[in-house]
């Protein structure tokens, strides 16, 4: 699950790309506003935390600006403005959530989660398909009942795959789903991490489509 | 006498009071006149009415005894001074030799006399003047008695009238009363007096001011609280980072910035009280102050921080270099402009503090090849947390307060700050021109 922050101030920036990292989200970190609409154009991001204090182009109108095109991405605004007004109006302006500076991590992961969940339609947290339940809140995967342990990459890609089960994502999709900028991608890293998935659950789950893609399989 | 009601009140009575007996003292006077020349007139008619009366008939003149009593002694003599009447028993007053009217002083009593001399007979009709005195006093009584009968009324209605006079005062005060820092609304009363409205127009003057300040007091505060909560949420996540790192690595690496996140918020609160300081000025202590040497005691006690980022500080200063100013405000102008250039200048930078003088003063720059701000960018920098368009590349974690502190100081020793390009183009240079103190004090009370 690919992320766009877009954070102007350093510390800040570093610590949400860093709890997010933690939580297995690819991240993008942009600082300033300018930017924040090319970013979103070119790449496919799961959400988009935003910052309204930047520099050259305001949260706000970056938010507005993406509304405008008719982006529907889920959008997380991050404000030091705890005014109503000020709430209203990023609201107002096309956020999906907000949380106040200063924040707590666990919160600012769980409304991510929750953000996620209800772009993909869904209001419990737990990802199912089959016998297959992923949890994003305490990343536990299992399978038949039995826990299952995944590297970090590998809790990624099956949680992409489970967001709409049955649904095919190519290779180019799912790289971009994983991986953020700067993150080394090996050529065939997500055969590798498909097989090494394989091998934990079993080879039934995981369907490949010749020349489009890989699917989880909804009904065993 | 502090209430007005009571200081009018008394004044205007005795006002009234004196009218009163003003009126008495020349009623008295003219009475006196004028009674004086009626019986002046009465007396020399009473002698010549007794030019022909045979004064061996002492029945007739009996009866003028009886009536008169003491308002009239007559006397009548004849030339050998012998008495040939008086109409009293015994003689009250002394004979006098002069015809026509005369004072005479007898046992404490003055005496109005005329003397009527017939063939050698002397007619002498007194009167004493303690009965004219009565006449005039009562005349002037009369005068008097209606101002002391008036005079409670007067009282009443001074207190009255004044009363009304002073009710807009009563009723502008209670609408100063209902003001107070959060509802300074102008004073605007249509119907006030006249005498009243400049100190209406005073007051709003002052409520205007008033407004301009708690309004500047009140963005700083939400200006400042917003910018508390930026390191704070950093400080914040840094702390759960630390929380939840798995290997003694990691945990040393979140808490180095937990630490950096907290000397950052440190700096912040310092930054702001520093700004809070500079733009009061009440509390400044002017002496003399040796440039180079504050220069030299702010930039050691910042080679620490240059040295991070190996960046090359050094100092400019002419010996001379002298200001009269508050030492503490000066320090801390200075070592926010070199913490400034600091911050803002990337790794192996160079930064020059100087201090020269001129005629025209002493002038103090801090010039650093930094990445410069942009004209457009240098008047807004001066706004407090307005951080420049070129720190944003930059990695730093400036609170945006530095100039704010710098511009503050300066005005309030009326020195000039400008923001010029460094020398080669490249950079920022900083300069303050404190005039000299001549000129200085010129400048303050310009202000």
């Amino acid at each position: 699950m690919r992320l766009l922050l877009v954070e102007d101030d350093i510390m800040i920036g570093e610590s949400i790309r860093a709890g997010l990292q933690q939580a297995h989200y690819a991240v993008d970190w942009i600082r300033d506003g300018a930017a924040a609409e090319p970013a979103v154009a070119l790449h496919t991001y799961a959400l988009v935390l935003l910052d309204l204090g930047l520099p050259r182009k305001s949260g706000l109108d970056v938010l507005r600006a993406l509304r405008r095109r008719r982006i529907d991405i889920p959008v997380l605004v991050i404000t030091a403005r705890d005014a109503i007004e000020k709430r209203i109006e990023g609201l107002d302006a096309g956020a999906d959530d907000y949380v106040i500076k200063p924040f707590d991590l666990d919160e600012l992961l769980a409304r991510v989660r929750a953000l996620l969940r209800r772009a993909a339609g869904r209001s419990v947290g737990t990802l199912v398909a089959g016998e297959l339940t992923l949890d994003p809140v305490s990343m536990c995967v299992s399978h038949r009942g039995s826990d299952v342990l995944l590297s970090p990459r590998e809790f990624a890609l099956l949680r992409a795959l489970l967001e709409r089960p049955g649904a095919v994502l190519s290779r180019a999709q799912l790289e971009e789903r994983l991986y953020g900028w700067g993150d080394e991608v090996e050529s065939n890293a997500i055969e590798v991490h498909i097989h090494n998935l394989r091998k934990k659950l079993g080879g039934d789950i995981l369907r490949n489509v010749r020349g489009a893609g890989y699917f989880v399989v909804d009904k065993p | 006498m502090k209430s007005m009601r009571a200081r009018l009140l008394f004044w205007l009575l005795a006002a009234w009071s004196l009218a009163g007996v003003l009126a008495a003292v020349i009623s008295y006077r003219t009475a006196e006149r004028e009674a004086g020349e009626l019986f002046d007139r009465h007396l020399k008619q009473i002698a010549l009415s007794l030019r022909d009366q045979p004064f061996e008939d002492q029945d007739i003149l009996g009866t003028l005894e009886e009536e008169s009593d003491y308002d009239f002694v007559i006397e009548v003599w004849d030339a050998s001074r012998t008495k040939l009447y008086s109409s009293h028993s015994e003689a009250r007053v002394p004979q006098s030799a002069i015809p026509g009217y005369s004072y005479t002083e007898r046992s404490g009593e003055t005496w109005r006399t005329f003397v009527l001399n017939v063939d050698g007979t002397n007619i002498q009709i007194a009167q004493p003047m303690a009965v004219r005195r009565a006449r005039a006093a009562n005349l002037a009584l009369r005068t008097v008695t209606p101002f002391l009968v008036l005079l409670p009324l007067m009282g009443l209605l001074i207190w009255f009238t004044v009363s009304k006079g002073l009710a807009p005062l009563v009723s502008f005060t209670r609408a100063i009363g209902q003001r107070d820092h959060n509802r300074l609304a102008d004073v605007s009363m249509p119907q006030l007096p006249a005498e009243l409205q400049p100190m209406e127009r005073e007051l709003n003057q002052l409520i205007a001011r008033l407004r301009i300040a708690m309004d500047a007091q009140r963005a700083f505060t939400a200006d400042a609280a917003h910018e508390l909560r930026t390191p704070l949420t950093a400080v914040q996540l840094q702390a759960q980072l630390a929380e939840r790192a798995q290997d003694p690595v990691t945990r040393a690496e979140a808490f180095d910035k937990l630490r950096a996140g907290l000397r950052r918020s440190v700096q912040l609160v310092r930054q702001l009280l520093e700004l809070a300081r500079a733009e009061n000025a009440g509390q400044l202590q002017h002496s003399a102050i040796s440039m180079s040497e504050l220069i030299n005691e702010v930039v050691v006690s910042l080679t620490d921080m240059a040295d991070r980022k190996q960046i090359d500080l050094g100092i400019n200063c002419e010996d001379g270099a002298m200001i009269e100013a508050d030492r503490s405000a000066i320090r801390t102008l200075i070592s926010n402009l070199v913490e400034n250039a600091i911050q803002y200048t990337q790794t192996d930078g160079k930064i020059d503090v100087s201090a020269t003088c001129s005629p025209a003063g002493t002038l103090i720059e801090v010039t650093d090849n930094g990445p410069g701000i942009p004209d457009s960018d240098k008047a807004r920098v001066f706004d407090r947390f307005h951080r420049g368009e070129n720190a944003l590349g930059s990695h730093t974690h400036g609170s945006g307060l530095g100039l704010a502190i710098v511009q503050a100081i300066a005005r309030q020793h009326g020195a000039i700050v400008r923001l010029l390009d460094g020398p080669s183009g490249r950079g920022l240079c900083v300069q303050i021109q404190f005039a000299n103190i001549a000129r200085r004090q010129e400048a303050v009370t310009q202000e």
